[in-house]
């Protein structure tokens, strides 16, 4: 007889049906898997056999081929195990085949016969209903991750037994309730009322994560760069859940899902170090698997001691920082990631980090400090908004009792302005913050006076603006107007927006 | 090209040095009898140069070795002065031995005529000495004068960048070969300067630089120029070689005082201890003690707001970082930095690096 079961597999974020044949004939016994098996799958047979006998079922000693169709596309991972393991089962006529037809299989197999978690099992399932299937028997592992979803009918089982059980009806299981989606705050590493001083840098970086600006901190070490980056995560947003839907899919295939939660709930923080390769941070490999920047959607990349980054894979960051989605092309496919984020970057103002320090000398030879700066282009620096520069802290700064700011209140103010730009951008596709307005927003939304315009001129003569640095004025002021909560940009707006640039990193 | 000039110049290249330049064009008249004695063993000619390098040149000597070298030099573009030509400056004849026998050049050779002043300084200059020398030399070359430098980082390329700014002429005194550009940061800036102005060396092509060369070629700096400004220095800096040769030539030294707290000023202010009269703070006062003539212009201070003039008036006790101001003037983040920006636009005060603000 033959067992024919449904799994499925991924490509990318995009799942793909998988049709498991198993026959089983008179013959020397064997086990053959064909259909482009990676060796992961190839090595199901030790465990489907073992994970059979151990569950008190009857592993057949006759021939055993498996095909998983369709044959040209390579299937990878152990998520097929129970699909085989069933496959074999309905062939030797152990389990009924009328129950088996409805359903999709997901789970790897531990020798004793329980299941295993899989990878990617929310973007899985997410494909598997768009294409019509809605029920599911998953590891009971990835019962929280499945939960969140709607309109599926999800068996989260322990082991084999409990499978064969469920389909040839001798006990019953209940199906999943669905769980209702809380959104969280990001894990508080720090918080911005224990940042001293450091006005221009907090305000700056209010002003980033309220309109999904990307910021560069220019200063000498020990002025608290890293603590101000570590800070955003407790003034992000919170997420709606269709962002957390987007993201909990990239951390899903990634591995890197918490499965006691099950969905990603705070905005990612991702800080690599500065040692990442270009696939680290992009994606890719042998797997094409997601790289920082895409667990870093609709969240923070952070990048620390930015020009000590190899330049090959800074430069690599341009692509996604304009399009927010990274192209990840190897030999055997080509796949999307989406990676849209904000990217948070800190660095020194010279290889010895004491340059225009007014008490510490700086050991740098000019050419080593141009050197040192040349590592970031222009493209890439153009696609900063915000460039400021963060000075060391002072001793009284330190000492000073005064209570500053906590982060939940500048929350309070990023969470208004994001609400006031989802409501200006809910007719415009895919933009759902001022810096992701491309030219013709810009023109639609951040309308000028005149008096502001002739401010807007004088500065673009006396700063020695171009043409992009103009752009991204307008879009920063937007996010400072949305800040205070008023409908038109006003010179003050612009002025402040002004203020946020770098002498050295000056490239308006 | 003469002939005499092709001929110095492949001397020059075969290696022998400025001494020997000038004992060769000093006696040997016309220059033609220098290879005749050459080729004729003159023992005078091969014990003075030494017997290698006599050797050597003895060897190289012909007509198509001299046509190359000076196409060589054609296609750079670079053109000589000998010392005897009406147009080498005669300013430098004043070093004695250690006057360049050539110069090489590439550019307008006429500008060496119009008067001039050195602007030279330390290569890692303060933004306050960067926007001093700015100053200095746009106000210098707007009363006439045509700024000389090295091209250096720093100080130099400020200047020079500043006097083409208000579209006036500068000399550049490299220390290389005029074939390439030191440092190759600059070259853009070279090609402009060779546009409007002048690139001047006294070494031939394919000279790399070696650290003594810097300092050999500020001597011709200060000689080139009447006076000679420094802008700041560091204790080390090769700026107070060029005080130096000033002092020594007898041309007017003049120096910006720079903060006590600064230490790429040391030097700067050191000289100015030990050469009181080099104080300056204008350039009315420079173009005085150079006798030029000064119309005086009234600048009008634009009209502040009241928190713009509270401001205003403490950076004018100095240099003031942002949380300073902030808590002297208990404004608002938002606020002052709107402020500070709208001031800066209107060229009342300038945003210094890490923060700080300056009148």
């Amino acid at each position: 007889m033959l067992g024919k079961i449904q799994c499925f597999g991924l490509t990318g974020l995009q799942g793909y049906l998988v049709e498991a044949e198993v026959d089983v004939n008179a013959g020397l016994p064997g086990y053959e898997v064909v259909g482009l098996p990676d060796t992961a799958v190839k090595e199901s047979k030790e465990r489907v056999r073992s994970a059979i006998k151990n569950s008190c079922l009857k592993y057949p000693t006759v021939k055993i081929t498996v095909n998983l169709a369709p044959a040209s596309t390579k299937k990878e991972g152990a998520s097929f195990d129970l699909g085989i393991a069933v496959g074999i089962l309905v062939a030797t006529e152990q389990v009924r085949p009328q129950k088996v037809k409805e359903y999709v299989f997901l789970g790897e197999l531990s020798l004793d016969g329980s299941l295993r978690p899989c990878l990617g099992v929310l973007p899985t399932l997410i494909s598997a209903r768009e294409k019509g299937f809605t029920k599911f028997i998953l590891p009971y592992q990835n019962a929280n991750e499945a939960s969140f979803i709607e309109g599926v009918e999800v068996y989260a089982l322990k082991n084999l037994k409990e499978v064969v059980e469920f389909l040839n009806n001798t006990k019953t299981y209940l199906p999943l309730t669905q769980k209702k989606w809380v959104s969280e705050q990001g894990q508080a590493y720090e918080d911005f009322a224990r940042v001293k001083g450091q006005k221009v840098a907090k305000r700056a970086m209010e002003i980033a994560v309220a309109g999904g600006h990307n910021i560069l901190m220019v200063g000498p070490p020990g002025s608290g760069k890293t603590m101000l980056a570590k800070c955003v995560p407790t003034i992000l947003p919170d997420m709606t859940f269709e962002e957390a839907l987007e993201v909990t899919k990239i951390h899903s295939v990634a591995g890197v899902l918490d499965l006691q939660k099950g969905v990603v709930t705070a905005r990612p923080f991702r800080a690599p170090h500065h040692t990442a390769s270009v696939v680290a941070l992009t994606g890719g490999g042998r797997n094409s698997k997601p790289g920082e920047i895409s667990l870093a959607h609709n969240g923070v990349l952070f990048l620390d001691e930015l020009p000590e980054y190899a330049r090959t894979t800074i430069e690599t960051l341009r692509q996604p920082l304009e399009d927010g989605v990274i192209t990840v092309a190897r030999a055997n496919q080509t796949i999307e990631y989406p990676a849209n984020f904000i990217l948070v970057a800190a660095m020194n103002p010279c290889p010895c980090g004491n340059y225009h320090s007014k008490d510490l000398e700086c050991t740098c030879t000019p050419t080593q400090i141009q050197k040192y700066l040349k590592k970031l282009s222009g493209p890439l620096l153009d696609r900063i908004d915000l460039k400021i520069d963060v000075d060391r802290v002072k001793f009284q700064d330190l000492n000073n009792e005064n209570l500053e700011e906590t982060s939940a209140e500048v929350k309070k103010r990023v969470d208004a302005a994001r609400a006031i730009q989802l409501a200006r951008f809910q007719h415009d596709d895919g933009i759902y913050c001022n810096a992701k307005m491309s030219a013709k927003h810009v023109r639609k939304y951040c309308k000028l006076d005149t008096a502001t315009q002739n401010l807007m001129e004088q500065a673009f003569e006396k700063l020695k603006m171009s043409a992009r640095g103009y752009t991204r004025i307008l879009k920063v002021a937007r996010t400072i107007a949305d800040l205070e909560g008023v409908k038109d940009i006003t010179s003050n707006h612009i002025l402040e927006a002004l203020s946020y640039r770098n002498i050295d990193a000056l490239h308006y | 090209m003469t002939a005499e000039e092709m001929f110095f110049v492949w001397l020059h290249y075969e290696g022998l040095t400025r001494k020997k330049l000038w004992w060769v064009m000093e006696n040997y008249q016309p220059y033609t009898s220098f290879g005749k004695a050459l080729q004729q063993n003159d023992s005078t000619a091969i014990t003075y140069l030494g017997e290698e390098l006599a050797r050597k040149i003895q060897k190289d000597l012909s007509n198509e070795n001299i046509l190359k070298h000076a196409n060589m030099l054609a296609k750079h573009n670079i053109s000589v002065l000998l010392a005897s030509h009406k147009a080498y400056p005669q300013e430098l004849l004043c070093l004695e031995e250690d006057a360049p026998p050539i110069l090489y050049y590439k550019g307008n050779v006429n500008v060496l005529s119009s008067r001039t002043i050195a602007v030279v300084g330390t290569r890692k200059p303060t933004q306050y000495a960067r926007e001093m020398t700015a100053k200095f030399s746009a106000g210098l070359a707007e009363k006439g004068f045509t700024v000389v430098s090295g091209l250096a980082y720093g100080i130099d390329t400020e200047a020079a960048v500043a006097t083409l700014g208000v579209h006036k002429p500068t000399i550049a005194v490299l220390a290389n070969g005029l074939d390439t550009v030191y440092p190759e940061q600059n070259t853009m800036l070279a090609r402009k300067i060779e546009e409007n102005g002048l690139l001047l060396s006294e070494n031939p092509m394919h000279t790399q630089p070696q650290p003594y060369q810097f300092l050999e070629r500020n001597r011709i700096i200060s000689a080139l120029s009447e006076g000679v400004l420094i802008v700041e220095a560091g204790e080390k800096s090769g700026a107070l070689n060029t005080a130096q040769h000033t002092i020594n030539q007898g041309k007017e030294l003049f120096v910006l005082p720079s903060l006590l707290t600064n230490k790429q000023g040391r030097g700067s202010n050191r000289l100015l201890t030990e050469v009181p009269d080099a104080f300056t703070t204008s350039v009315e006062d420079i173009c005085a003690r150079l006798h030029v003539e000064v119309v005086s212009t009234n600048e009008q201070m634009p009209m502040l707001t009241e928190n713009e003039q509270k401001v205003y008036a403490i950076l004018e006790e100095g240099e003031t970082e942002f949380d300073v101001l902030q808590e002297r003037t208990n404004m608002d983040t938002c606020e002052l930095n709107s402020l500070l920006t709208s001031m800066e636009i209107r060229g009342i005060i300038r945003k210094l690096p890490a923060n700080f603000y300056s009148v």
